[in-house]
Formats: structure tokens, sequence, C-alpha cells
């Protein structure tokens, strides 16, 4: 049984008795060291860029991307990676703290100028030239742009620079009679046997990357389709709500006008529909919509600039998208339109975010409390109660304490000290600021109210997010708080009495949106606390209890917190036995921290994000094969409160996505926006085993035959010992045992 | 017509059954049920003497003490005192609700391992563990309380002998303010001993001080004197941490709540006079809150209750054997259970009540037991009507202390049942036959002819 992990990052190679040949190594390793570093550096900072144009497409999809632009213009092409390069290397040089990404979105804008200006105008030395000073004109515009852009609008800027620079090289290249246009446009390598709707679409396509072939627009739309296929859904919606609204209003104009046109259709639509906003299907009205204003606002724009003798080039695009996201910031999630939150990725993976969040994780914006009591206490009036919890003043709580047989006081309960609730601690909710006291008024008699003041004594706390919350009918005299003091969650600020509009000793929580007394009250939920029922404790991230729910405060035990705590730098060794012959499969997991404090857990191509904090652990998210002990893991322990109490229960729904076939899992994604269901229920439960060790059992519902996936079991059985760490996880299929994994040294 | 037993009569003084000096005429009559079982039945079924435990009346003090604590303090543990009680299934009782087991010898350590608790939720008291099991015990991670210096540099070698640093917890004596004042178990508060002690721990590093431990005494009526402990405790436990910078992570503030018995110099009976547990949890974790811990840094609060949950579950049952006039015409009855049994009866006047009332009038009796030792009175004056041979007589509250402390003196010691909470009745300790009592004995040869 391992004692503890080992808390380094492995050593490097093994050491070799023989100094030649550890020479020979050490010459092996950095040779092989500078071709990985070369080849990292090609995907990150080359092929990633190309693949930024389509707000961030992986790397098989960036080298048809690539070929895309080498298809139909060597020049361009040439003049577009030239470009990128050069960027790159100001970047490195003019802007030495910056981030990869920001290097890459800068390298974007060249890359989209030079394609441009090496498509319009004859390649010669004069526009080598041009296109240098261009580029690095715009890497300082765009840095410049970037860090206002950010601090102060908070939205992104997208490929603005690109269009600014290129104006600014058009109105100088007039000048420069060195700068012949280029010739019409080459041959297409391959003609295909396309009718011209189609292949007008395709060159839409490849417009984005500032060619006509509609080869490129091809392997644009292949890369597409490879990568995110409801981008490219969006992408073709955009254009064709574009021509249905010149269709619509009669317009004549001619293909090379829409052309220069009709790719910000596409792109806007995109932006819109999935990527900054989460793909649903009023999203993709939106897109529609979108890309039909960008396809006007194009025409309108081109109309405006033509004294000046300049295209709209990707114009349209950027201020429509920057437009939409000013007006929906700040108005998180009221509406059917949501903004994405946090980078950007692809559609399907935003609104697999989203969906995920919403079914497993508190609601956005949603005030959380802690509950304010200890012990084992009775929901006795909830939200929307009948007695006095209506109208304004609906979202609170009332609770009371009962003993064993349900009975709220001892003896005759006519003395208020009868009740058991009389004198319990009251405890802050959240870490906070205490604004409002109210601590002298009487305690009323069993069965008497005080309806001149209604709250009786109370506690009004100021939390964080402008919310505050309100305990009330405390004690006389038993607030030891003052106004102005901060206080953290769990500390004692009074206990409960019987003062105010209270007949019996009870205590009243509300959430309110300001510190007034009386103020009407805010939907909030209670979180990480059990809800008891007979024989059952379940516990729960985040609800909102009704009347009649018993609950009780999720009590800790620290060696379960640790146990799964996952220090950076952990490495956790496993030895996998599964049910075909074969050899046993070794798999190693390793605890990573980002920059952001983001926390995952990695294991040879698989990575699972978990989060963690002194009340539970949970996987976020589970990306790679399905195949993967980790899988297994991102099911088993999708959520684990660290609670002392023996049999807590729980449920969860993790994503099923990552354990889909590749066919299925697209088929899933093109279902998603319309209410295709991404997880699977699971239903947990926390018990000590003997001798000490933690048993944690998990049992999958049997997922929608659609979804029936070959590699998840019916039941999970994760062994964990306090204060260290996992031990061992074995999953089942009935009574079988079809996956046996333990912690090797 | 057979003929009647004579029986001398007697001049019996009447009692108007109105308050006097000696205080009201008994208000309970007779105990005919326990838990709704028929207490005839359960003594024809296995006879008498017999142990008789409800298992709901242990369930629902646990929950009620459990309940008082828990909503007055957030980190509470009870542990399971097994020298009350320490029948497996009144142990899996209560272990099924929750708690931990308090344990204050290798045997006892053993049966809580047995019994499948952890070594992590195993508290080990007690001034003498012999070095073999205190080793097993800290090896296996038991929560072991720390008595006197050799068993703290005992403690030292193992760690040292082991390689790594163990936690342990010190056993403190401190002046509650009330009498008999225990300082002979731990280390001693007010003469430096105790801040001595950690001090030691810190420096020796070897152990680390994983807990703070004090139990005041036993039957202790006055809740504050729990109050004035518990700041005592946390005061010591915040200036060790100022002082050598380890966080006691735990306070356990022992047992010894009343129950509701009655002492035998007690005028008031103790179903009055003792208070409701939720005073002792309001005096121990107001004191606890308001001692000036870090919220982060708040101390778990152990608790070894032992008489407080099980005592008022257990009943005795008993037959009269036979009758007598003392010299003084004072009425006495034996009965088959004595102190052998009932080793409580020096201390506690337990109620004796007959299992059925046939009416009668109440006398002052004394009840003796079945042992040839001038000792063994049950209870030296009780109000009786008239009994017979074969009578059922039920003693309450017996069940702490007495099944443990039983005797196996003159008598063999007796069944003990349990009633189930959906009146199941099992045998949870057979009575006790000869070969095992003369089991574990030799007979040298030389004595064999």
């Amino acid at each position: 049984m391992p004692q503890r992990y080992p808390t380094v990052l492995p050593a490097a190679a093994e050491s070799q008795l023989d100094m030649g040949s550890a020479r020979v190594a050490i010459a092996e390793n950095v040779r092989n060291n500078r071709v990985l570093a070369a080849m990292r550096w090609l995907g990150d900072e080359v092929l990633a860029v190309y693949g930024l144009v389509l707000f961030g497409a992986p790397l098989h999809a960036s080298v048809l991307l690539l070929a895309a632009t080498w298809v139909a213009g060597v020049p361009s092409a040439a003049l577009g990676l030239l470009s990128l390069l050069l960027a790159q290397g100001l970047a490195r040089v003019l802007l030495p703290n910056s981030s990869v990404s920001e290097r890459n979105w800068l390298a974007c804008n060249a890359l989209l100028t030079g394609l441009y200006l090496g498509a319009l105008y004859a390649p010669n030395l004069t526009l080598l030239a041009l296109a240098a000073m261009v580029t690095l004109a715009g890497v300082l515009l765009a840095a410049a742009l970037r860090s206002l852009v950010d601090r102060y609008l908070g939205i992104p800027l997208l490929s603005l620079p690109f269009v600014v620079a290129s104006w600014g090289a058009l109105l100088l290249a007039r000048h420069f009679p060195g700068l012949p246009l280029a010739k019409a446009a080459l041959a297409e390598p391959l003609s295909l046997p396309l009718s011209d709707g189609p292949r007008e679409i395709l060159r839409l396509l490849a417009a984005i990357f500032m060619q006509n072939s509609a080869v490129a627009g091809l392997l644009v739309g292949l890369a597409w389709l490879l990568w995110s296929r409801w981008s490219l859904i969006l992408a073709l919606l955009g254009i064709l709500s574009g021509q249905a609204i010149l269709a619509l209003l009669g317009g004549t104009h001619t293909g090379t006008e829409l052309a220069h046109v009709g790719f910000n259709a596409a792109l806007v639509a995109v932006a819109c529909g999935g990527v900054f906003v989460v793909l649903s299907k009023s999203s993709l009205i939106a897109a529609c919509l979108a890309g039909a204003l960008a396809t006007l606002l194009g025409i309108a724009l081109q109309g405006a600039l033509l004294p000046l003798n300049l295209p709209v080039l990707a114009a349209p695009f950027v201020l429509l998208t920057q437009g939409l996201l000013l007006a929906l910031h700040g108005r998180l999630g009221s509406g059917p339109l949501q903004l994405v939150l946090g980078p950007p990725l692809r559609p399907e993976d935003n609104l697999h975010q989203v969906l995920q969040s919403a079914r497993r994780y508190p609601p956005v914006g949603m005030p959380l409390l802690y509950l304010p009591v200890l012990g084992r206490w009775r929901v006795t009036q909830g939200p929307r109660g009948a007695l006095t919890h209506q109208g304004q003043w609906a979202h609170a709580w009332d609770f009371e304490v009962e003993n064993d047989q349900g009975e709220r006081f001892r003896g005759e309960g006519q003395a208020v000290q009868d009740f058991y609730a009389w004198g319990a601690p009251v405890v802050a909710p959240g870490d906070g600021r205490v604004v409002r006291v109210i601590n002298h008024l009487e305690d009323q008699e069993i069965g008497h109210v005080d309806l001149a003041h209604n709250w009786g004594n109370m506690v009004v706390v100021a939390h964080s997010g402008g919310v505050f919350s309100a305990l009330s009918h405390l004690q006389q005299g038993s607030i030891g708080v003052h106004e102005g003091q901060t206080v953290v969650r769990g500390e004692v600020l009074g206990r409960v009495g019987n003062s105010g509009r209270s007949p019996v000793p009870h205590l009243h929580v509300q959430v309110q949106a300001s510190a007034e007394v009386g103020a009407p009250t805010l939907p909030a939920q209670f979180l990480h606390f059990l809800q008891i029922a007979v024989d059952e404790q379940s516990y729960q991230t985040c609800g909102s209890p009704q009347t009649g729910a018993l609950l009780q405060s999720l009590a800790t035990q620290s060696s379960t917190a640790r146990a799964f705590a996952f220090a950076p730098g952990t490495q956790i060794h496993w030895l996998i036995h599964g049910q075909q012959l074969g050899p046993p499969r070794r798999e190693t997991w390793s605890s990573e921290l980002d920059a952001l404090g983001r926390r995952t857990l990695k294991s040879n191509g698989a990575a699972a994000s978990i989060y963690i904090d002194d009340s539970y652990a949970t996987v976020l998210d589970y990306t790679g094969p399905a195949d993967t002990l980790l899988a297994m893991y991102a099911v088993a322990a999708a959520r684990v409160p660290f609670a002392a109490a023996d049999g807590v229960t729980w449920h969860d729904s993790p994503s099923i996505l990552a354990h889909l076939s590749k066919p299925v899992r697209i088929l899933l994604e093109l279902l998603m926006p319309f209410g295709a269901q991404t997880g699977v229920p699971t239903h947990s439960r926390l018990m000590q085993g003997s001798d000490g060790t933690l048993v944690l059992e998990t049992k999958i519902r049997r997922p929608h035959r659609l979804m029936r996936a070959k590699q998840l079991p019916d039941r999970l059985q994760l062994l964990v010992q306090p204060g260290v760490g996992p031990t061992a996880l074995r999953a089942y299929r009935g009574d079988l045992l079809c996956l046996d994994a333990e912690v090797t040294l | 017509m057979t003929r009647l037993a004579y029986e001398k009569p007697t001049i019996l003084r009447h009692n108007a059954a109105l308050a006097n000096k000696f205080g009201r005429a008994p208000g309970v009559r007779a105990l005919e049920r326990i838990d709704g079982v028929k207490v005839l039945d359960l003594v024809a079924q296995f006879g008498s003497p017999l142990f008789v435990y409800s298992e709901h009346r242990l369930r629902r003090a646990y929950r009620e003490a459990y309940r008082a604590f828990s909503q007055r303090y957030p980190k509470v543990q009870f542990a399971w005192s097994y020298k009350t009680l320490y029948l497996d299934a009144i142990c899996r009782i209560f272990h099924q609700e929750g708690a931990w087991a308090e344990v204050v010898s290798e045997y006892e350590y053993q049966m809580a391992r047995a019994l499948g608790i952890a070594d992590a939720h195993i508290l080990f008291n007690g001034p003498y563990k012999p070095e073999k099991d205190l080793e097993v015990a800290l090896l296996g991670g038991a929560r072991v309380h720390i008595d006197h210096y050799e068993e703290l540099y005992a403690a030292e070698r193992i760690a040292r002998k082991a390689g790594r640093k163990i936690g342990v917890t010190l056993r403190i004596s401190l002046d509650a303010g009330i009498h008999p004042r225990w300082d002979r178990f731990g280390f001693n508060l007010e003469n430096g001993e105790a801040l001595d002690a950690a001090r030691r721990i810190h420096s020796g590093g070897h152990l680390t001080l994983q807990g703070l431990h004090c139990h005041i005494g036993t039957y202790i009526a006055d809740p504050s004197a729990y109050g004035r402990m518990a700041a005592k405790l946390a005061a010591l436990a915040l200036q060790v941490r100022r002082e050598t910078g380890m966080l006691v992570e735990s306070l356990d503030c022992g047992g010894g709540f009343a129950s509701r018995a009655t002492l035998h110099a007690q005028y008031t009976p103790g179903v009055d006079a003792t208070p409701p547990v939720d005073d002792y949890a309001e005096a121990i974790s107001r004191a606890i809150l308001e001692a000036g811990f870090a919220p982060s840094e708040l101390p778990t609060l152990f608790l070894e209750t032992g008489r407080a949950l099980v005592d008022e579950a257990g009943f005795l049952l008993t037959r009269v054997v036979g009758n007598k006039r003392l010299a003084d015409g004072t009425r006495a009855v034996i009965v088959d259970a004595g102190v052998n049994v009932l080793f409580t009866s020096f201390w506690y006047r337990h109620d004796v009540l007959p299992a059925e009332d046939r009416g009668g009038m109440l006398e002052d009796t004394v009840v003796y037991g079945p042992l040839c030792m001038n000792i063994d009175v049950v209870r030296p004056s009780v109000q009786l009507p008239p009994l017979e041979a074969g009578d059922t007589l039920v003693v309450r509250p017996v069940g702490a202390y007495n099944v443990t402390q039983s005797m196996q003196f003159i008598r063999l010691r007796p069944a003990v049942i349990l009633l189930g909470e959906k009146g199941e009745i099992d045998v949870i300790r057979r009575a006790e036959e000869l070969a095992d009592l003369k089991g574990p004995e030799f007979l040298p040869k030389r004595l064999t002819s």
C-alpha cells in the first residue's frame, strides 16, 4: 500500500554508467529537443495563426488552411507568410512580455494584410518593402488599440488592425509607381464540377483568406468540417442570409462586388452564432440576421468608401460583431442570447460548457450562501411559503430545530427556553462586512408577535457582488458584532431568539439587494449542505430547499480533503488490469496548475480540469480518449464532497461526450442546441471502508440508446486512503469486474 | 384445600399518602412494560436476573446529545466510552449512529478494532498502556491520550524508531471549580506541567500535539464546570499555538455528564435534578467559540459521553427470593441480583419497582441481594408493596457500568438482552456457565490425588 506520492516531476533519462554513451545520450537528447522545439514553434506560432482566422482552429485544420492560401496564389501566400513571420519577430522584440496568444493575434492581422496585398499587387521588391512597413505599423497599431479596447470596452478587436493597416497601405500605394496591380486571377488548379451557386459560396469561403479560388474555398470548408461542423453551418447560414436579403431587396450586384462583402456575412454569423454568443436556437436566428446585416452594411460602406477608393475588407464583420458584443456586455444570461464567458472556443465547446455548467453547478450570478446555522435544522417555511414569504419577500427561509421525534420543544413548550432552537448560534453565511445591527428588541413570549418591528433583532451582512444577507429574530443582546466589522464565513454573529414577528424561536434568512431592514428579497441558493430524508443523507452542492426540508451543514473531514488535494506537481502511477488478455497497462497522472490558477490532471493525451475548494472536489471537464483511466475517474469522482459523515449520497451528471465514438459525438454535437442531453446521470455514495479507507461508489444510470457508450461500465468504485490519495479504481459491468487499477509507487 | 403459609402479623403505621417530612408517596407503583414488551414475559423466557437494554432509548439518547452539540458547535465528534458498556451490540449501535470509540485498555482497543473501527477513530485513554500495545496503537494512527511523562517518552521512542512524526493528545487535569478534583490523571494545568509537556513535545521533534483532553469527573450535575474546563482547555490550546506554533486540532472534553440516576445523598430525584444535555452543550460550545480561535483554526470538539447515553436505556429484572423481618421490624426482601451485578448501587439510589401492581400497602423495605456478604444491599430503604417469592422487580436506571463491573463472585453473571426498535428481542450476552468461570484454571498434578 503506497504511503505517499512523489512530489517532484520525473527525473530526466536514467543515469548512464558509461560517460561516453552518456555524452551521446545527452547530445541525442539535445538534438531531439531542438527538433521538438522547432516542431512546437511551427505548430504554436505559425500554423496556429492560420487557425486563428477561423477563431482558433487546431493543427489538423490549420494545415488545410495553409494549403488553401497556397493553392490559388503563391505570391499572396508567400507575402502572407512573410508578414506573419515578420510580425512574430517584431512582437517578440517590441513587446517582450506579450503572451503567445497575443503575438499570434498580431501575426494573424499581419497574415491577412500580407495575403491581401499579395493578392492585389504584383510581386516585386517595392511590394515587399511596403508590406514590411505596413506590418510594422499594423503591429504597433494593434498593440496600442488592444490595451485600450481590452481595458475600457472589454470586447475583442478581431481583425480591425488588418482593415486599418490595409487601408493605410492602399492610400500609400497609389503614390508610388513601383506598385502595379497584380494580373488577373490565376486559373484554378482543379476544376470543380459545380454550378454557379455553390461555386460562389466556395469563393466566399476563400475570400476569408483574401483568395478567389473555389478550390481554396473547398479547403477552407473542409477545415471547418473537420474541426467544427457548427461553424461551417453558421458560415453557410450567414452567406445564405446575405444572399437572401439581397434577393429580397431586389438589388443588382455583380459577383465580384459581392465577393468583396459576402465573406463578412460568413464570419459574423460564426462569431455571433456560436463563438462569442452561446450556440442556441436563438443564436442561429441571430446569426442569420447578423449575416444579412453584414451584407447590407458592407454594401453601404462600399458606397461610403468609394470616394477614397478603399475596399470594405472585413470592416462589416468587425463593426457588427463588436457592436453586438458591446450591446450584450453586462447583460448576462437574462435573455435568449447568452455571451460566452471566458476564452471563446469553437461553438460546440462553448455550448457544451454552458450546458454542463447549468446542469451541474450553481447558476451564474445567483447569490450563494452557506447555511447560517450549525447541525440539523428544518425549513419550516421556504421560498413562497404560505405564511409570510409572499410577494416581494418571497425568497426567504425560516429555520427551526427538531429533536429525534420531530418535536420542536421539550416539556410543555410554554417558555422560549423550552424550544431547541432558542439560543443556538447563528453564523455568517459568507465572508463580508456587517452593515446593520439591531440588538435591543425584546424577545416575545410564545405565541406573541411584535408587529411594530417585523424582523426583530437582526444582522445584515454585505457580501461581494452587491448582495446582502439578513438574519432575523435574534435574541436580545446576543449579537456580538458591530456595524462595519468584517466577518468571515462561519463566524458567530448572534443567537436565535424570538424577537420581532416571531411566535416561536426560529431564524429567518433572506438575501436582499440593499442594506435596508425589510428590503425585498433576491432569489438565492445555499451551498454544500446535506438534505436529510429517512435513512438518506443526500449532498447538494447548491440548491434552494423548500418548506419541510431537513438540512444539515456539510461537516468536512480534513483527511478526505487532503486525499483529493492533488497538489500541483504530484504524480500518481497506476497499474491497470483489463478484462482482455494482455499485459497490464500503465498510466501516470500528473497534476498541473496554470498561470490562471486552473488545475488539471493530465495523463498522456487526456486532461481533466478539476476544481477543489475546502468543501468538495469536482471534475469540470474531461477531454481526451475514452479508454483512459482518467476518463473513468472523471465519471467516478465527478463530484466528491469531503463529508465527515458516513454514507452521504449525491447525484451528478458528468459529460458523456468524451466517452462516445466519433460519429456519435458529432451527431450529438449537432443536436446539442436542440436539447440533446450531453450528461450521463450518476448516483454516488461515500462510505467508510474497513481499516479506515474511504470507498466512493458511483452507479451510472443507463444512458440513452443513442449515447450508449461501450466503454462505460455500470458501477465504479474508487478506494481512497484518507490523508494520502486514491489507491484503487475498479469498474463493474453488472457483477463482472471489467477494470481493476491500483496505484503503485 | 392447601394450607396457606403462616406469616406472623405485624403492626404497620398507615401513611395518609400525602406529603410528610419524608416526601410524597411514590407516584409510579409498577413498571409493567419496557418498550412495549411485558417484563414478566421477559423473565419467563430468559430467567432472572436479566439485564435489558432498549435500542430505541440508546439511539434517542445519542441523537439528542448529538443534536444538542452539533447545533452549537460546527465540528463535533462523539466517541463511545467502551468502559461504560463494551458489549458488541451496544457499541455497534453507537458506531452506526456515527460515534467513534474511546478505550482505556489494550483489550478495549482490540474490541474496537474487532468491530471494524479504524485506528484513526479510536481514542486511547488511561494511565497504563503497556508499551507494545501503545506501539500498535500509535503506529496504526489511533489518537492516544498521554497521561504522564514516561508514556510521553515511550511514545517518542516509538516515533523515533518508526522514523516519522506521530500526533498525540495530552491529557490535562485542571481546576474546574468542583469537588472532588481529579488531578491524578494527565498533566496538571495549574502547576505548569501541562504547558511543559507541550513544550517538551515540540522540542523533542518526534511527536506533534494533535489535541488536548480533559475529563473532570463523573456524574457532574453542574454544566458550568464544563464551561470553565472548556475555557481553560481552549486557553491552553491558544497558548501552545502562540508559544510553539503547534496547532491543536481537537479539544476532547471527556464525559461525566450526569444521567437521570439519583445519588444516595441526593434529595431531588435525578429525573428532576439533572440538567438537560443542551445545558452542557451550551456551556462547552460557548466557552470554546468565545475563546478567541481564528475561524479556520477552530478545533474539533470530541466528547466521550458514556453514562449519559446508556444509563437510562438499561434495566435489571430480578426476582424476589424471600421475605424477612429484621430485628427492629423493618421489612426486608431478598432478590437474586445484588451488588455483584449492581455495583453502582453503592453510590446510586436506583428505582426498584414491581413488574406488576397487585395493590397492597406500601412499606419501607430493605432490598438485599443474594450474596452472603453484609455489604450486599441494593436499596437500604424503598417503598414496596407486599411481595411473594418469584415476583419480579425492575431496577433502573442501571445501564451504565453495571454490566462491565459485574463480578463473578458467588454468583455467575446474568444474561443481557436487547430490545430492538421494531420489537425484536435478542440475547447479546448469554448467562454465564461454570465453564466460563473455571475455564482458565489449571490444577497442578501434585494436587490431583
